[in-house]
C-alpha cells in the first residue's frame, strides 16, 4: 500500500511539474519523473513476493510475469528517444530567442 | 497564487481517487494470462531461455524492429535540427563559461576502461538470451564506450554520417531479416528455422538479431551524442 501511494504521489508530481514549471528544461525533467513513475507501476504490480527473475534456470522458483519487463524496455526507449529530442530542441529554441521561459517565449511568438 | 492553490486541488483530488482505484491492488498479486502461457511454453515456441527475449524477439518482434525504428528516427532528428542552418544563432553561448579541461588521470583511466567496456557490451548483446541483457541493453553500454572514445584526443572522429548510414543499413539488415521467416515458414516476423528443430541451433536467430539491434542502438545513441558534445562546444 505504501509504494503504491508513493508511486502514485511520483505520478502526481510529474503531473503537477508539467502544469507549472515554466522552464523548458524543468519541464522535460518532469516529463522524465513521470515516465518513471509509470514504468515503477507496472512493475510494482507485477511483482511477486518470493519471485524470480523470468529466466529458465536450474534454480527453480516461482518466476515473475515476463510480459510486463518486455513492454517497459519498449517505454524507456522510447523515452530516451524523445528525451533526446525535446533536449536539442530546447538548445536551438535558446539559440534562435535567448530565453527558455515558457511564459516570455510564447509572448515573443504572439509578437512576431 | 489562486491558480497553484487550484491545481494543488485537482491533483489532490486526482491523487485519491487513484489510491481508492489501486488499493485492492496492492496486496493481490495478479499475473496475465500471456505471462502464465509463456512461462509455461516459452522456451520451446522460441528456443530462449530469457522470456523476456522471448516475447521481444519473437511473440512481438514486428513492435520491437519498429521500436528500433524510432530510435533511428529520433537519431536523425537530433542529428537534422543540430546542423540546420534554419536557425540563426542571435543568442551563441555565454563566453564566460569555458569547458574546463579534462584531467590526465580521467583520460588514462578511459583509455584502460575502454576495451573492457567494449567486450562486456558485446557478452550483453551475444547472451542477451541466456541472461539479462539484449540488444537494446547492450547496445547503451557500446554507445557509452564509444563516448569514452570520442573523449580520448587521438580517437576522436566526430563525423556522424558513416554512422547513420550504418544505422539506415542496419535497420534495413533488421527488417529483412525478420521477414525471411516468410519464406522458410510462412509467417513474417518469427525464427525462420521451424520449430521442430534442435533449439541450440534455433538460438542462432536470437544472437543475430540481438546483434543487430545492439548494434543499430549503439549507432544510434552515440550520434545523439556526439552531436551534444559539439553543440556545447
Amino acid at each position: 500500500m505504501l509504494q503504491l501511494s508513493l508511486i502514485l504521489l511520483m505520478i502526481g508530481l510529474g503531473l503537477y511539474g508539467l502544469a507549472t514549471s515554466r522552464h523548458l528544461i524543468k519541464s522535460i525533467i518532469f516529463l522524465n519523473v513521470l515516465e518513471a513513475a509509470v514504468i515503477l507501476f507496472f512493475l510494482r504490480l507485477f511483482y511477486l513476493p518470493e519471485g524470480t527473475a523470468p529466466i529458465i534456470t536450474s534454480l527453480g522458483g516461482e518466476a515473475v510475469d515476463p510480459l510486463p519487463q518486455a513492454l517497459m524496455i519498449t517505454t524507456i526507449v522510447i523515452g530516451a528517444s524523445v528525451t533526446a529530442l525535446a533536449l536539442m530542441m530546447s538548445i536551438k529554441i535558446y539559440h534562435q530567442y535567448g530565453t527558455l521561459d515558457w511564459k516570455i517565449l510564447l509572448e515573443k511568438e504572439d509578437n512576431q | 497564487m489562486i491558480k497553484k492553490l487550484m491545481l494543488l486541488l485537482m491533483f489532490g483530488f486526482i491523487f485519491l481517487y487513484a489510491l481508492t482505484a489501486t488499493a485492492p491492488l496492492a496486496d493481490s498479486f495478479p499475473e496475465t494470462s500471456i505471462g502464465e502461457t509463456v512461462i509455461h511454453r516459452g522456451y520451446d515456441e522460441t528456443a530462449s531461455k530469457n522470456l523476456v527475449a522471448a516475447i521481444l524477439l519473437d511473440y512481438r518482434l514486428f513492435d520491437s524492429i519498429f521500436e528500433a525504428g524510432i530510435l533511428l528516427i529520433s537519431a536523425a532528428g537530433v542529428l537534422y535540427m543540430s546542423r540546420s542552418s534554419g536557425f540563426s544563432k542571435p543568442f551563441p553561448r555565454a563566453k564566460e563559461a569555458a569547458v574546463p579541461k579534462d584531467s590526465d588521470s580521467i583520460l588514462a583511466v578511459s583509455r584502460i576502461l575502454y576495451p573492457f567496456m567494449l567486450l562486456f557490451g558485446f557478452y550483453i548483446i551475444v547472451f542477451g538470451d541466456l541472461s539479462p541483457g539484449g540488444g537494446f541493453q547492450g547496445g547503451v553500454i557500446l554507445a557509452t564506450a564509444r563516448l569514452i572514445s570520442v573523449y580520448i584526443p587521438e580517437k576522436a572522429s566526430e563525423n556522424t554520417d558513416p554512422l547513420n548510414r550504418l544505422e539506415k543499413i542496419l535497420f534495413l539488415c533488421l527488417l529483412s531479416l525478420g521477414l525471411i521467416s516468410l519464406f522458410t515458414r510462412g509467417a513474417p516476423f518469427t525464427n525462420f528455422f521451424s520449430g521442430s528443430v534442435d533449439p541450440e541451433f534455433r538460438r542462432l536467430f536470437l544472437v543475430l538479431l540481438n546483434l543487430l539491434i545492439g548494434l543499430k542502438v549503439s549507432s544510434g545513441l552515440t550520434i545523439i551524442f556526439i552531436r551534444f558534445i559539439k553543440e556545447g562546444k
